[in-house]
C-alpha cells in the first residue's frame, strides 16, 4: 500500500472521502476498534518511554530477578504490559561490565510458555537508553505491521461494497488512521536478539 | 509384520494429510476454528477428540490460522504474536489482499511438537 504523505491532516483527508466512503471508513472504525485502541495505547505508551514518564519501577513483592537462558537479570522496570505479556527492561553484570536486556514475560500456562520458556530476551545491549530507545523503534515496526494487516483486514470486509477505486481512499484512510502517530524509523543500533532469523519466507496460499 | 503396522499407519496419515492439503489449496477456504481446535482452541482438540457426524461435511485440516486464532492457541497477546512475526521467529504466510496467516506447522513448531 501507498503510504499517503505523513504530513497530510487526517481530517482534510477525511472531507475528501464521498458519502459511501465515509460510511465505509466508519465501519472500519467500529469492526476493529480493538485494533485501534491497541494501536493508539501502544503509541501512547511509547512517547511516555521516549519522554520518561512510563517507566515503572520493579513492584513491591515481586521476584525482581529472572533467570533467562541461563542467566540472572535483574529487573529494573516494566516497559510495557499488554494482556498476558509483560516488557521489562533488565541487567546484569558481566565481565566487561553492565548489560542490559528487553525481555518480555508470557503467562506461565500458556502453550507457548510451556514449549518456549516464560521470559524471552527481545534485545540486549550495553547501553540502557541505547536500548529503550531501540525497543521503542522495534514496538513501532510491529505497530506498523498490525496496521498494514488490520487494513487487509478492512479491505477483505470491504472488498465487496464497492470497487477497488473506491475503496482505495478509505483504505489510505484507515492506514493514515493508525499510523498517524508513528514516527519515521530510525537506525537500529544495538543487538536484536533474533536477527539471524530476519529473512522472511513467504508462501503464496 | 508387527513393526510394520505403525508406519503403514504413519504413511496414511501423511497420505490423508496430502488429500487434505490438496482440498484446502484448491478450495481456498478455511473452516470455522471450533471445527478444528474446540472451544478451547488446542491444537489437539477438536476434530481429532470428537466423533464425526453423518450429516456432516467432510471435514479438513486447517492448514492456516489468522493471527488472533494463533495468539489464542499460543496464549499470548496478539499483539505479540504480531512481535514474533517481526523478530522473524514465526513466518507467516499473505494470503488475498495480503492478509496474514499462520501456517499450522509453524505453530506447532513453535509449540515443540512437531
Amino acid at each position: 500500500m501507498n503510504e499517503p504523505s505523513k504530513r497530510t491532516d487526517l481530517s482534510v483527508f477525511l472531507r475528501r472521502l464521498s458519502e459511501s466512503q465515509r460510511e465505509a471508513y466508519d465501519e472500519a472504525l467500529r469492526a476493529f476498534a480493538d485494533d485501534f485502541r491497541a494501536v493508539e495505547t501502544v503509541c501512547q505508551r511509547m512517547r511516555d518511554i521516549e519522554n520518561n514518564t512510563a517507566v515503572d519501577s520493579a513492584r513491591e513483592g515481586e521476584s525482581t530477578v529472572l533467570e533467562i537462558e541461563g542467566r540472572r537479570w535483574q529487573v529494573r522496570s516494566c516497559l510495557m504490559k499488554l494482556g498476558q505479556s509483560e516488557i521489562f527492561l533488565c541487567e546484569t553484570a558481566t565481565e566487561r561490565g553492565r548489560e542490559f536486556a528487553v525481555a518480555e514475560r508470557f503467562s506461565d500456562d500458556s502453550p507457548y510458555a510451556r514449549g518456549n520458556g516464560t521470559y524471552e530476551l527481545l534485545l540486549r545491549g550495553t547501553d540502557s537508553d541505547r536500548l529503550r530507545h531501540d525497543y521503542v523503534e522495534c514496538e513501532r515496526q510491529t505497530l506498523r505491521l498490525m496496521a498494514t494487516e488490520t487494513v487487509a483486514q478492512v479491505h477483505e470486509r470491504l472488498a465487496e461494497k464497492m470497487t477497488e477505486q473506491k475503496l482505495k481512499p478509505v483504505l489510505d484512510a484507515v492506514w493514515l488512521t493508525l499510523t498517524n502517530d508513528l514516527p519515521r524509523q530510525t537506525l537500529r543500533q544495538t543487538h536484536e536478539v533474533d536477527s539471524a532469523n530476519k529473512r522472511r519466507h513467504r508462501i503464496r496460499v | 509384520m508387527a513393526k510394520f503396522i505403525p508406519m503403514l499407519l504413519v504413511n496414511l496419515e501423511q497420505f490423508q494429510a496430502k488429500q487434505n492439503h490438496v482440498v484446502v489449496a484448491d478450495r481456498m477456504t478455511l473452516p470455522p476454528i471450533d471445527d478444528v481446535c474446540g472451544p478451547q482452541g488446542s491444537l489437539t482438540g477438536g476434530i481429532m477428540d470428537s466423533a464425526p457426524k453423518i450429516e456432516d461435511p467432510p471435514q479438513t485440516e486447517r492448514l492456516a490460522y489468522s493471527v488472533q486464532e494463533a495468539a489464542d492457541m499460543l496464549g499470548v497477546n496478539y499483539f505479540s504474536v504480531y512481535r514474533l512475526i517481526q523478530r522473524g521467529k514465526l513466518r507467516p504466510c499473505r494470503a488475498l489482499r495480503g492478509k496474514l496467516l499462520v501456517p499450522r506447522t509453524e505453530l506447532l513448531r513453535l509449540l515443540k511438537t512437531e
